[in-house]
């Protein structure tokens, strides 16, 4: 038990073994894994946590985590450990290759009408999940031909509520080519004196993106995403270490259909989390994909 | 058609709670002989996490017959996690496996097992009478993050008969590159020196060495 080796907070922050401890626990229910380069960000995050419970030490306040019922103070916790940094098109060659080259791919087997399902995974403030049903609406010709469902989760309840609302600043849409913005969005009243203008991603969008509270590293929660075509998960396995990484990749390959593909960050590979993958080379960009076969040895 | 509308337009639903009306948990042991592969990898995953006495027992004898990739991976990951010496020591007879595949996972899996469990295991195999597992055995302990690891890929370079283990350990000398080989590796050039390859390889892993 981690708990066992954890001892009373010092005041200028956690000892290195109530670090260890914490870290554990947090990989463990979590998947988050925070090395002792983080050891700043966490010890900040935590000890305002602790203020604001009136935890006496890390052992009530890991205790707190371990056994409260409602998980509500892991969840306040979690919130404050995730940075989500974010905006509209980021990385748009990923989106390009999704409407130039794995859509039309998908459907070749499929009949008119079939269902196609996009999931973002790690969404934070719904800037990922919005941006591909703006990009499917405007560049894929066949969206009228198929019915597609975006599903969207993340780990911070925080950040979901702010998805749902859709409403960004001007930073979240400084990639968004002005037509787009003039189409979809409105701009929020009363907002320009108090810290900046702000614009609503319009109702038609906010009523495709399904979202919902999961953590990818349980399984329990993971189950309802089955038969998946795409999934897009960016930049959210830099938080997981290798054997979370690869619980992870383990954990997209089922929840995909045969033949689905996961597309990742930029500078993540998933030849170097897991061996189930094929990649695959587009012009745009390179996917990973699930056999066909589903990968049977 | 296009875009379907969401489910609902409630707020997100949270994690999963237990509930104490659902149908009582599953024996992860058992679960790992059910028909559905992904009831399989859920047990598989869950014994990572709780390994209860006889789950790498079990684990392993489901490794044996497992069809499907996605379970195969998700046993492997497990025995990863659970990173006992048991466990370690269940991985070792599929590094002798035809299937390349398996093979390389189970390698995997040892890697990313703390160095102080994997390496005990792969140790006895730098004797083994397969050059090929003595390969295996150079890669694995080259990949650890251990203090014993550049003084075990010395003695390979000095002592082993196989010039391809002589190379696995070259590779895996450069890729740390540690200086203190050099004189090893000038040593396996001397031993086999009529082979343009090693000459190459030790000349390479030399200027990495020196920067080059």
């Amino acid at each position: 038990m981690a708990g066992e080796r954890v001892r009373e907070s010092e005041p200028d922050g956690l000892s290195p073994e109530d670090y260890a401890a914490l870290c554990d626990f947090l990989r463990d229910r979590t998947g988050l894994s925070f090395t002792e380069a983080k050891r700043y960000f966490v010890d900040r995050r935590v000890a305002a946590r602790m203020q604001a419970v009136g935890a006496t030490g890390l052992r009530a306040y890991l205790n707190l985590l371990r056994f409260q019922a409602s998980g509500e103070e892991l969840q306040r916790l979690v919130n404050l450990m995730t940075v989500n940094e974010t905006y509209f098109f980021r990385e748009k060659y990923q989106f390009d290759c999704l409407v130039n080259s794995v859509l039309d791919e998908l459907v070749r087997d499929k009949p008119r009408g079939a269902r196609l399902r996009i999931w973002s995974a790690g969404c934070a403030t719904g800037e990922e999940p919005y941006s591909i049903a703006i990009m499917l609406l405007e560049h894929w010709r066949r969206v009228d031909d198929y019915e597609i469902e975006l599903l969207a989760s993340d780990i911070d309840s925080a950040v979901l509520e702010r998805a749902r609302e859709g409403i960004y600043d001007e930073r979240a849409l400084q990639g968004l080519p002005a037509h787009l913005r003039a189409k979809y969005f409105k701009p929020v009243r009363g907002t320009a004196e108090a810290g900046g203008p702000r614009w609503r991603i319009a109702e038609e969008l906010r009523d495709s993106v399904d979202f919902s509270l999961v953590n990818i590293a349980d399984p329990q929660q993971v189950r309802g995403f089955r038969g998946i075509d795409v999934i897009f998960c960016r930049n959210l396995l830099i938080y997981f270490d290798d054997l979370g990484r690869r619980e992870a990749a383990g954990m997209f390959h089922d929840a995909l259909a045969p033949g689905g593909f996961v597309c990742l960050g930029h500078s993540e590979s998933m030849s170097r989390m897991s061996s189930l993958f094929v990649p695959r080379r587009f012009p745009d960009a390179i996917l990973y994909q699930k056999p066909t076969d589903g990968g049977t040895p | 058609m296009g875009l379907v509308r969401k489910k609902s337009a409630a707020a997100p639903s949270g994690p999963a709670v237990p509930d104490a009306q659902a149908a009582p948990p599953v024996d992860p042991l058992a679960a790992l002989e059910e028909a559905d592969p992904s009831v399989r990898r859920d047990a598989a995953h869950g014994l990572g996490h709780a390994a209860p006495p006889g789950a790498v027992a079990a684990l392993v004898r489901r490794l044996e017959t497992e069809g499907d990739a996605g379970v195969r991976e998700a046993i492997l990951t497990a025995l990863a996690r659970i990173a006992t010496d048991e466990a370690a020591a269940a991985l070792l007879p599929f590094l002798d496996r035809e299937d390349a595949a398996l093979r390389n996972a189970a390698l995997e899996s040892l890697q990313q097992m703390p160095a102080g469990v994997a390496a005990p295991a792969l140790l006895p195999l730098l004797r083994h009478a397969d050059p090929d597992l003595r390969i295996f055995a150079v890669q694995g302990l080259g990949g650890l993050a251990h203090p014993g690891r550049a003084d075990w890929l010395a003695a390979v370079l000095e002592r082993d008969a196989d010039v391809n283990v002589g190379l696995a350990a070259v590779e895996a000398l450069a890729e740390a590159g540690s200086p203190e080989a050099l004189s090893s590796l000038e040593t396996l050039a001397r031993r086999f020196p009529d082979d343009a390859f090693v000459a190459f390889a030790v000349d390479a892993a030399r200027s990495s060495f020196n920067g080059g």
